[in-house]
C-alpha cells in the first residue's frame, strides 16, 4: 500500500510535482512524466529521503535500477535518476540493469514476455554477489513485468531481492498482484 | 569568483592546456583537476568569454600530488577494448558505481567544487558519441569534415571522426547517474537533455553537426529560466561536440553556463577545433 502517516506534506508535494501528460508516446496514455519533479530540488530530495528513511541500516548492499522499454509507458524508464541517490545515502553499490546490448562488459539475460514478443534485461557479471541483499528502484510500475524480470535475474544470481520500491503506481495495472509475495513500497498512485 | 575573465587552476608544469570549440566557434578551455600543482592563467580568448569544463581526471595524464581519492577513483573505471565496436577503448563507470566509496567520492569531489556558488541548474545528458582515432603525422593543419587540428605542446596530434550512436543501437551515455547526486548535494534542479522524442513535453531543440549528417539535443520547455546558472554533468568529455550543444540549449534560454564537469577527460582528442 502506498506510504501514508505523518509524511503526509512530503507525499502531497511530491505528488503534485509529478506532471501527467495526456496521449504520450501514443494516444490513450496519460505519461506520468517525472522530469518536472526533477525540477523542485526539494520534492526530489523528499523523494530520496523517504526512500533512504526506510533502507538505511537495513543491510541492503545492492541498488538495481532499471533502465528498459515500459509497455504502458513506452519509453525508458528512469530508474538512473532515483537508484544512485538512494545507494549513495545507503551506502550500497548501484547496478544499472539495462535492454540487450547497452553494457560493456560480460552479462547475463533475463528474458520477459510483453503484450507482443518478449524482451529482455541484462546485468554485468559479477556486479553483484551470492548472498547480497538488494532494492530493485525504478520511477514507475505497471504491469510488473520488467520488475519482474529484474528480480528474476538477481535472484538467478543468488541474489535476496529484500524489496521493490517505485515513486509511482499505476494500480489498475495490477502490477502489485504480479510481484506475488514479493513487498512493494511506492510513495504515490498515479490513479 | 572563479569565472572571471582571469582564471587560476593548479596544474602540473609544464602546463598542457587542452582546447575545445562549439560549433559557433565560441572557446571552451579545459583542465584537470588531476593536475594540481602548478598555476596557470587561463586568459579569455576572442571576444565572448569561453565556457570552462572541468574534469575529474584526464586518462592520460600523471597523477602526483592530486587529491587522494581520484587514484581511487581512476582505478575503479574498467576499459573494455573494442566496445561498441572494433578500434574503441570504452571507459565503463558501472564498475565505479560498484564501490560505494569511490562512488561517494565521485559526487563528493563535484560537490565540494559546486557548493555555495549559487548554482540552480545541473543539466545532464543522455547521448552518447563514438569516436574513431587516428594518429597523425605532424605537423599543421589538417580537415577533416571542416574541423581543423593543431598541436599544443609535445602531445600527439589527433584527428577526430565524429558519429552518433542512434537510438536503435541505444548505447547512451551516463550523465543522468552523476548529475541526480549532485544537484541534490547542492539543491539544484536536475534537468535532463536527450535525443529527441523522448522527453514527453514540449521541448526546445539544439541541432549538432556530425560528419556525417546532424543530430538533436533536446530540452523542456520552462525546466530552465532566464537567469539560472547552469552546471552541464557528464560521465566522459570527448570532442565536446554535444556538450557544446547542450551548453548552446541553455544559454538560449537565458541560463548562465557556468561551468561543464565530467569525470572522465579524454585528452588526446581534445585538439580540434571546428571552423
Amino acid at each position: 500500500m502506498a506510504f501514508e502517516d505523518a509524511q503526509d506534506h512530503r507525499i502531497a508535494r511530491i505528488s503534485s510535482a509529478i506532471r501527467v501528460i495526456p496521449d504520450f508516446p501514443k494516444p490513450g496514455i496519460m505519461f506520468q512524466d517525472i522530469t518536472t519533479l526533477l525540477l523542485d530540488p526539494t520534492a526530489f530530495k523528499d523523494t530520496i529521503d523517504l526512500f533512504v528513511e526506510r533502507y538505511k541500516g537495513k543491510n541492503i548492499s545492492v541498488v538495481a535500477g532499471k533502465m528498459l522499454l515500459l509497455c504502458i509507458q513506452g519509453i525508458e524508464a528512469r530508474g538512473f535518476i532515483f537508484g544512485p541517490p538512494i545507494a549513495l545515502a545507503i551506502g550500497a553499490k548501484f547496478v544499472p540493469m539495462r535492454k540487450p546490448n547497452k553494457l560493456p562488459g560480460a552479462v547475463i539475460s533475463q528474458e520477459y514476455s510483453l503484450e507482443y514478443g518478449t524482451d529482455k534485461i541484462e546485468m554485468h557479471v559479477g556486479a553483484v554477489e551470492a548472498g547480497e541483499r538488494a532494492l530493485v528502484i525504478d520511477d514507475l510500475i505497471a504491469t510488473g513485468g520488467t520488475l519482474c524480470a529484474a528480480i528474476n535475474l538477481l535472484e538467478r544470481v543468488e541474489v535476496d531481492v529484500v524489496e521493490c520500491a517505485c515513486v509511482i503506481e499505476l494500480p489498475e495495472l495490477k502490477g502489485r498482484d504480479r510481484l506475488g509475495d514479493k513487498p512493494l513500497f511506492v510513495l504515490v498512485s498515479g490513479a | 569568483m572563479y569565472m572571471n575573465k582571469c582564471i587560476s587552476i593548479y596544474r602540473p608544469s609544464p602546463p598542457s592546456l587542452s582546447f575545445l570549440s562549439r560549433q559557433d566557434n565560441r572557446p571552451l578551455h579545459s583542465v584537470s583537476l588531476s593536475e594540481r600543482n602548478s598555476v596557470v592563467h587561463l586568459r579569455e580568448t576572442g571576444k565572448r568569454r569561453g565556457s570552462f569544463v572541468v574534469s575529474l581526471f584526464a586518462t592520460m595524464s600523471a597523477c602526483k600530488d592530486q587529491d587522494p581519492r581520484i587514484n581511487g577513483i581512476k582505478t575503479k573505471i574498467r576499459v573494455v577494448p573494442n566496445f561498441p565496436k572494433p578500434g574503441i577503448m570504452f571507459q565503463d563507470i558501472t564498475t565505479l558505481l560498484l564501490d560505494p566509496k569511490a562512488f561517494k567520492d565521485t559526487i563528493d569531489l563535484f560537490v565540494e567544487r559546486y557548493k555555495g556558488k549559487n548554482i540552480s541548474v545541473v543539466a545532464g545528458k543522455q547521448l552518447m558519441v563514438i569516436r574513431e582515432v587516428k594518429k597523425l603525422e605532424p605537423p599543421g593543419w589538417l580537415n577533416s569534415s571542416g574541423a581543423k587540428v593543431w598541436r599544443v605542446g609535445p602531445v600527439e596530434v589527433l584527428i577526430l571522426k565524429l558519429g552518433t550512436i542512434t537510438c536503435d543501437m541505444s548505447i547512451e551515455a551516463r550523465g543522468f547517474i552523476f548529475g541526480p547526486p549532485i544537484a541534490l548535494a547542492i539543491g539544484a534542479k536536475f534537468v535532463p537533455l536527450r535525443k529527441p522524442r523522448k522527453l514527453p513535453g514540449e521541448v526546445i531543440s539544439e541541432e549538432y553537426i556530425l560528419e556525417y549528417g546532424r543530430d538533436c539535443l533536446e530540452m523542456h520547455v520552462g525546466a530552465v529560466e532566464s537567469g539560472d546558472r547552469a552546471l552541464v554533468v557528464d560521465d566522459l568529455i570527448a570532442t565536446g561536440g554535444t556538450l557544446g550543444a547542450a551548453m548552446n540549449l541553455l544559454e538560449r534560454v537565458g541560463a548562465e553556463v557556468v561551468e561543464c564537469a565530467c569525470v572522465i577527460e579524454l585528452p588526446e582528442l581534445k585538439r580540434v577545433v571546428t571552423d
